[in-house]
């Protein structure tokens, strides 16, 4: 059945949804060729890189979960389909996993097409060695530590009918993590504020396995308790 | 006596102070087009969606196919197929898209999406986005989204909105041969009553909430009553002769008008009463079955 869901899923996506992973991620290799362009030469200069990353993957993982999930789950409240997708043989809970895996698959589109394109920027430009390795775990990273925000974002997106509310809501959270990612410590209030998880999971910092672990933890967390909300939910 | 395919008990929903239904005890029997009547805001709308678990209900049960709702609903809801209110779409897919997306969460073949679109005859327009469709093709799409499954049970709200004179013919056309030659059971909500009397078999009237009929369509035709209008010369004698014999009589001029609350009104020993009276004319008025719906529903000259 899941399978099914997600075919079906996956038909009815709207093309925004299909093109802000590579959209996203064109514009995030853009910026990284002009800050290299503009500021970092020299070959010690080329591994700046890293620390520009540093601070924006966090911020576009975030906010490409925020705006996925707002696509997918408004989809339906748009086209007021709610009433007829539930009114099938299919279980509430795997209408809401096929969305959920949706977001991922396309948040994992993203991290595919921002290292593919670093790769490329990086052959192009330099040939300085390349910290593979490195480049890797800091996308993966950061990708596995938006899972709690992932699971914040599909209950918001699935019970506001306007997805301006959940969308603002990822857009404010995705730029405080852009503050967090500044402040040097990890601050008691970061624990439970889902955003900084993936700015605190970089490899620069001390226990990124630690933080990938909350995030993944609180979002299975929420994606269950969004479930059982969906599945009381009335229409 | 037929199985009833959806019968429900008690059945109650607030919102707020408002109870939009209220012991509800629907009785739709098997193979049968029910027609759901009742004026704006009755509470139709309320009612089938707790029928499919779109809305809990406050009290009371629903079993559907000897089931209980909604503690069976997927194996209930394989066997429905429905519209509720206004039709679902996806604007930037084709109306065959639409259904594939269905037919693919329901593990139908491809076949049958060819066979809704004939039904509904939308086989022209099944390549085309369904945002460029007019009202009354999206409202087809829906019905066929119904159809697609080849329900037991179809469920649907006011069907016939934004159809076109022709095209509420042939949804009309198509319940009679769903139901009469697939055995299919149909409840249709409407808030006219003219709209379903030349189909429904069943008519249930919900008003305020409450079910204030329900039963056959000819019981319901029987309980029209019959009015007679009578000129005659001397209406004054003639209206206290009819008022000690018990009947209600209005006057007005020389017309004297004489309610008969029952069909078998015995006209003849009318006429022989009030023959001395010199009658002029006599005429018989038979309330209109919407005139009866109103009257039920207590919504008085429509707007
Ligand atoms: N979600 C809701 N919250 C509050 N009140 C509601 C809600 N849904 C319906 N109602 C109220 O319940 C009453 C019945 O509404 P319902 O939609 O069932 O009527 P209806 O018979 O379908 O009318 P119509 O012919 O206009 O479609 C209305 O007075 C409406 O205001
Ligand atoms: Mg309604």
């Amino acid at each position: 059945m899941m399978w099914r869901a997600l075919r079906a899923e996956g038909m009815r996506l709207k093309p925004a949804a299909r093109w802000l992973p590579v959209i996203s991620s064109g514009l995030f290799i853009a910026f990284m060729a002009l800050e290299w362009y503009l500021y970092f030469k020299g070959p010690a200069g080329v591994y700046s890189v890293f620390n520009v990353m540093y601070m924006f993957l966090g911020f576009i993982m975030l906010l490409n979960t925020a705006l996925l999930a707002g696509m997918i789950a408004g989809l339906e409240h748009e086209s007021n389909s709610w009433k007829q997708l539930l009114t099938l043989p299919v279980s509430r809970a795997v209408f809401y996993w096929a969305k959920a895996l949706w977001v991922l698959v396309l948040l994992l589109c993203t991290v595919l097409l921002i290292t593919a394109g670093l790769l490329l920027l990086w052959v192009c430009y330099t040939s300085e060695p390349l910290p593979f390795q490195f480049l890797i775990k800091q996308i993966v990273y950061s990708f596995l530590a938006s899972t709690a925000v992932l699971g914040l974002q599909m209950w918001l997106s699935i019970q506001f009918s306007n997805q301006a509310i959940p969308m603002s809501i990822g857009l404010l959270g995705a730029v405080s993590g852009l503050f967090i990612a500044r402040d040097s410590g990890a601050a008691l209030w970061t624990w439970v504020w889902p955003w900084a998880y993936p700015t605190l999971s970089s490899p620069f910092m001390a226990h990124p396995g630690r933080w990938i672990g909350i995030s993944a933890g609180l979002g299975m967390v929420l994606l269950a308790a969004g479930t059982l909300h969906f599945k009381n939910k009335q229409f | 006596m037929p199985q009833l395919i959806v019968e429900t008990k008690g059945l109650t929903r607030r919102f707020g102070e408002q109870v939009p239904v209220n012991e509800v005890n629907l009785e739709v029997p098997e193979g049968k087009i029910y027609g759901f009547l009742g004026p704006n805001g009755a509470g139709k709308t309320t009612t089938i969606k707790m029928l499919l678990g779109l809305l809990r209900a406050d009290a009371g049960t629903i079993r559907m196919f000897g089931q209980e709702m909604p503690e069976n609903s997927l194996d209930i809801l394989r066997k429905v197929g429905s519209l509720v209110e206004n039709p679902s779409y996806y604007g930037h897919l084709t109306g065959y898209k639409n259904l594939k997306i269905l037919s693919t969460l329901l593990k139908l073949p491809d076949r049958r999406i060819g066979e809704v679109l004939e039904i509904v005859r939308l086989t022209s327009s099944a390549d085309r986005k369904v945002s460029g469709y007019s009202l009354g093709m999206k409202q087809r799409l829906g019905i066929a989204a119904a159809l697609l499954r080849g329900p037991q049970l179809l469920i649907l709200d006011e069907p016939t909105n934004g159809l076109d004179p022709a095209g509420i013919q042939e949804i009309r056309h198509l319940m009679l041969s769903l139901a009469h030659d697939q055995g299919m059971t149909i409840l249709l909500s409407s808030h006219l009553l003219s709209e379903v009397d030349t189909i429904a078999d069943e008519i249930g009237i919900i008003s305020s909430g409450r079910l204030v009929y329900q039963g056959a369509l000819e019981l319901l035709e029987r309980r029209r009553g019959k009015v007679l209008e009578f000129a005659v010369e001397r209406p004054e004698e003639a209206l206290r002769t009819l008022l000690l014999q018990g009947f209600a009589v209005e006057r007005k001029g020389n017309m004297l008008s004489v309610s008969a609350e029952k069909a078998s009104m015995p006209q003849a020993e009318l006429l022989k009463l009030l023959g001395p009276y010199g009658i002029m004319n006599v005429r018989e008025i038979s309330k209109s079955l919407e005139e009866l719906f109103m009257e039920l529903t207590g919504t008085g000259v429509s707007l």
